[in-house]
């Protein structure tokens, strides 16, 4: 599935936060540090398969292009 | 009221604190155990002769203090023993939670603590349900597993409003460490560089009369009594509950040398 990053916060500990849209909520999901994530993923689609399996261990762009508008 | 009159004293102070300044009054404690005043002085004698008795004797050093013991505490006599004013407002309240909570049955607005027959066990798809909304982003809200408190973190959960998941906690007690604003806080401090004030201190009880059996007025009052810095809360398991000792230096007066008024009377109608 696609998810659109909103915001990302760095964490304290192991791992940072993305926030995505999920059904126009929020969603908040920890991805470890050494995926090393930057604010540039703001407003772009990132691909997660599984919600809940998380820490994220790296990012997949999404292959599909995304209007920042 | 006979000059040789006794008194029997055996009842507590009802204490007024007044602003120095203003003159307004800022405490009145009702719920006294204890009001003691103490006078103590030095003395320097001088001897001589044989044996070294002595022979003349000189007082100094008059020092007064009063303490007062109330069994309870108030905002505002924190206030007066802190020397920093109370605040109510948003406050970052830490919370450790290895139980379920739900809402109040009674008021929806209130979250009650289930106790411990409901520990805070992971659903079948890893989800607990935090009691509030965590100022922490997912990634720093640290989840331990029940038996292993404050060792190993377990690795972060999704969190979608106050739902924390994560698929390998399924089944899992666990117990979540995070922290929540709660508002209309009321927040008492203690700082390093504030210390409590100089007041105008006003003591009312009544002393019995052993002629007549009756009770009569007593007024303490002591015009310049600086608060101690010092105090101390307990928080304890058994025994009695806690009580709010303030003691106070009792200073002279600046335009003449009287430290403590103390008046009997009766209440004339005047």
């Amino acid at each position: 599935m696609n998810y659109k990053v909103t915001s990302i916060q760095i964490g304290k500990y192991e791992s940072d936060t993305l926030f995505i849209e999920v059904d126009k909520e929020v969603f908040q999901i920890p991805i470890s540090k050494k995926a090393k994530v930057t604010k540039d993923l703001i407003g772009k689609l990132i691909n997660i398969e599984n919600l809940y399996s998380v820490p994220l261990e790296k990012v997949i762009l999404s292959n599909i292009s995304f209007d920042k508008k | 009221m006979a000059g040789s009159d006794k008194f029997g004293v055996k009842e507590v102070l009802d204490v007024t604190f007044y602003d120095t300044v203003t003159g307004k009054p800022v405490l009145f404690c009702d719920t006294l155990k204890l009001s003691t005043l103490d006078v103590t002085a030095s003395q320097s004698f001088a001897r001589g002769g044989k044996g070294n008795p002595k022979l003349l004797v000189w007082d100094f050093d008059k020092e007064i203090s009063m303490s007062v013991q109330d069994a309870l505490l108030s905002p505002k006599s924190f206030q007066l023993l802190s020397g920093n004013a109370v605040t109510v407002g948003t406050q970052k309240i830490y919370i450790r939670q290895d139980t379920v909570w739900a809402t109040d049955s009674e008021d929806e607005t209130i979250m009650v603590d289930k106790g411990a027959l409901y520990p805070l066990t992971a659903s079948a798809g890893g989800a607990i349900t935090l009691a509030f909304t965590p100022n922490e982003a997912a990634s720093d809200i640290l989840v331990y597993e029940a038996t292993d408190d404050g060792g190993t973190v377990l690795a972060a959960g999704t969190l979608s409003g106050k739902v924390l998941t994560n698929v390998a906690w399924a089944n899992k007690k666990v117990i979540a460490y995070y922290s929540v604003n709660q508002t209309s806080v009321q927040t008492y401090l203690i700082t390093s560089s504030n210390f409590p004030s100089s007041y105008r201190l006003v003591g009312d009880t009544v002393i019995r009369n052993a002629r007549t059996g009756k009770d009569e007025a007593f007024q303490l009052v002591v015009n310049n009594a600086k608060i101690k810095s010092e105090f101390k809360f307990e928080f304890k398991s058994d025994g009695d509950p806690s009580v709010f000792d303030m003691n106070l230096d009792v200073l002279k007066e600046s335009s003449s040398d009287k430290m403590v008024t103390m008046s009997q009377y009766v209440n004339n109608a005047v």
